[in-house]
């Protein structure tokens, strides 16, 4: 067995003692032969302390991605993953990530190799209280490459469904405090079935509103309200009174947030337009990118404190509470 | 005591990449006197065993031994710059490619490996442009079903999230587990940056007809890696290589399907002799389904491929040879001179030889329903023509000599 102590890397892999101590499993060793074995880091998705334990490190960007169940936050995610498989995305290049195992277990039933027919993403499922993130690098493809981490929150929409209904809830989500873009997905496959559509702003504006008035996400925070699916409003044709909704909805947003958070932007997004053929697959996901890189909070890109003291398993969770708003 | 500069280098790569094909070859271009290498040997140092045993191999154009699990043979090298006299010792642990593939799927390396990165200067990536796993994506695949205009797949019925198979990490893409491997080694606390990294994508002559550079090939092969190198330059500096260290495709002793005539699969059902009985044993269900259906259809001329890929297996797994099995065929002396060399401890290196043996025995037994030719042949006759100098081939920038296996040691000693 290394008895080197590892270190933060170059590219930011979380070493295997730092994962230990963090509560990021790795792989059992194999056999016998397990002290002729160096662990190395699991590669799955982070959870909270292993997110903080990165941040620690080197500037992160904290992207929230928030919306009830099956609004297609997952997706969204994997979508911008997949693009970098094939090329750069928006001008930038894929520079890196801690969660590559994660994801590709994420992108697997969107792939031919599930032998699926149809394109999907696996449920998310929800850990009461447990956040996990991915993580994406990626820098400019001129130079000077000067290299964005992106922590990407990965919780299911039970999570976020709870802390619309109750701000004692959405103050646990300590992540919102750090978040400098704050996804908010709107179903569009909703938005096209009238006895749904209303019920579903509601949920977002909700659920928005719950974040805000209970002090979660900082003023700097840039909201941006996501038509998801997209493509449902582009393949259900008689396209006037589905715009007219839509400006609708902005208008009550507008009306509802815009004097209360300094950013508030709409974005569409058809990650996987499965039907909408016509549109590209990761409708929406370069300009995404581009907002992450070039409207970003001032002051954010910055390296967080050292890691409070880890204690019981309550005490961590007050740690992190303090540590989170001492930061915010 | 004047002591020569030493290098140790790293040979990264998945199975299957032509890592042991290239050290085979560079083994023996460094050998000979009277040929362009700029590095030759200088003198032999310790136990070369390994190494002429795999040089032996890529001499009478069998496919190179691959390196197994358990051995991190690390072979060292005295060679002498012919332009300079200037003395270079040279080692490279040559790892199986199991090996690299363990550190993505079970997420550990071995303490030898970490040593032996500990101490590289530098390093080859090797990529082996038949054996990439792409991320191919459904709705890509759906698309061009639909622009062929052909029937595409019935739409799935068993509802949300059933899978049909289990996720498996081993089949992620090359491409992302090349990332990997490269986060991995500079993640280690000694990393120091710059790592020299020559991409040396194999078999090159497979590709060469699409008339791209190497560095062209892994942008469009492998767009992953290309940006994450790109984006890491100040981690890794980078060269590209195309290499054909085999010079060609060897003949293959596994079945094609054009390889037999109908009346084996008539022999086959019949059982008559101990081998067709035997044979006929080993196949799966599905195989032999398909061969009585195929006798229920007398149809002739289509020998089940189902079938092929059973006696291909068979011949893979071990020696098939047991003297009462084969008492009534004639042998000829090449398959009884396989007989006595495979009769030895079985090993990785007599893999290769126990599938040659075992399809000379089946040519032996069916010399009438076998055909003796081989897959590649018109290929493989061209190689024979070729000095064994000339088998190899390199390409990139910078190159000065083709046929100079050494270039991209060159290139990371510099």
């Amino acid at each position: 067995m290394s008895t080197t102590p590892p270190r933060p890397s170059p590219t930011g892999i979380l070493p295997t003692d730092e994962a230990a101590l963090a509560g990021v499993s790795t792989a059992p060793a194999a056999d016998d032969e397990a002290s002729d074995m160096i662990d190395l880091p699991s590669g799955k998705e982070l959870n909270e302390f292993s997110a903080l334990s990165f941040a620690t490190s080197r500037p992160v960007r904290w992207i929230v991605v928030a919306g009830p169940v099956g609004s297609g936050k997952t997706t969204l995610l994997t979508s911008l993953y997949e693009l970098f498989q094939a090329a750069p995305v928006a001008e930038y290049l894929f520079a890196g990530s801690n969660t590559l195992p994660a994801l590709e277990q994420r992108c697997y039933l969107s792939r031919i190799a599930s032998e699926k027919h149809v394109p999907d993403t696996q449920r998310t499922l929800y850990k009461e209280d447990e956040p996990t993130y991915l993580h994406l690098r990626i820098c400019p493809a001129i130079l000077p490459r000067t290299p964005v981490d992106l922590l990407f929150t990965d919780v299911s929409g039970e999570m976020f469904e709870h802390a619309r209904d109750s701000t004692e809830r959405c103050q646990e989500l300590t992540f919102l405090r750090r978040a400098g873009h704050f996804l908010l997905l709107l179903d569009s496959e909703k938005g096209v079935v009238v006895d749904k559509r209303w019920a579903m702003v509601e949920e977002g504006k909700t659920l928005l509103q719950s974040c805000i008035d209970s002090e979660m996400l900082a003023s700097d925070c840039v909201i941006n309200i996501v038509w998801s699916k997209f493509d449902h409003f582009v393949a259900a044709g008689n396209e006037e009174p589905h715009r007219e909704f839509r400006e609708e909805v902005v208008k009550g947003f507008r009306a509802s947030f815009q004097h209360r958070v300094r950013h508030l932007i709409f974005s569409e997004l058809a990650a996987r337009p499965t039907n909408a053929p016509q549109l590209e697959f990761g409708k929406g996901v370069p300009e995404l990118i581009d907002g992450w890189i070039t409207m970003w909070p001032q002051m954010r890109d910055m390296v967080l404190l050292p890691r409070p003291p880890v204690g019981t398993r309550e005490s961590e969770r007050f740690a992190i509470r303090h540590f989170d708003t001492a930061t915010s | 005591m004047n002591k020569s500069p030493s290098h140790q280098l790293l040979l990264i790569g998945l199975p299957g990449t032509g890592k042991t094909s290239y050290l085979a070859a560079l083994w023996y271009m460094v050998n000979q006197s009277n040929v362009d290498c700029r590095l030759k040997l200088a003198k032999l140092d310790g136990n070369s065993k390994y190494l002429n045993n795999i040089r032996d191999a890529w001499l009478e154009y069998r496919p190179v031994p691959r390196n197994s699990l358990d051995s991190e043979t690390v072979v060292s090298m005295a060679l002498e710059d012919r332009e300079t006299g200037l003395p270079l010792g040279l080692s490279f642990p040559d790892l199986s490619g199991e090996s690299f593939r363990l550190q993505w799927t079970k997420r550990e390396l071995t303490s030898g490996y970490d040593e032996q990165l500990r101490k590289a200067s530098g390093g080859i990536l090797f990529v082996h442009p038949n054996g990439i796993v792409k991320p191919h994506r459904i709705d890509t695949l759906n698309a061009l079903v639909d622009a062929l205009g052909v029937a595409g797949p019935e739409e799935d019925v068993r509802g949300d999230n059933v899978l049909l198979k289990q996720w498996d990490i081993e089949k992620a893409p090359t491409q992302v587990q090349l990332v990997e491997l490269l986060q991995f080694i500079s993640n280690r606390e000694y990393f120091r940056a710059p790592f020299r990294l020559a991409i040396l994508v194999s078999a090159w002559d497979v590709v060469t007809a699409l008339h791209q550079t190497p560095v062209d090939w892994v942008s469009r092969q492998l767009p992953l890696l290309r940006q994450f190198l790109e984006c890491n330059e100040g981690m890794f500096d980078v060269a590209f290589y195309g290499v054909s260290a085999q010079g060609g495709r060897y003949a293959s002793s596994l079945f094609s399907e054009s390889d037999f005539k109908d009346t084996f699969l008539v022999r086959l059902r019949e059982k008559r002799d101990p081998v067709s009985s035997w044979l006929c044993e080993q196949l799966d269900e599905a195989a032999q389904s398909a061969l009585r259906e195929n006798a229920a259809n007398q149809a002739s001329g289509t020998l089940p491929s189902l079938v092929v890929q059973n006696v291909n297996k068979v011949i893979a797994k071990a020696s098939i040879y047991d003297q009462g099995r084969f008492t009534n065929v004639e042998l000829r002396s090449e398959t009884k001179a396989l007989i006595n060399i495979t009769g030895l401890a079985a090993s990785v290196q007599q893999r290769e030889e126990t599938i040659r043996m075992n399809r000379l025995l089946l040519e032996d037994t069916y010399p009438s329903e076998v055909l003796r030719t081989r897959q590649n042949d018109i290929e493989v006759s061209a190689l024979h023509q070729k000095l064994p100098a000339r088998r190899v081939s390199l390409v990139g920038a910078d190159i000065k000599n083709p046929h100079d296996i050494t270039e991209p040691l060159q290139w990371l000693m510099r």
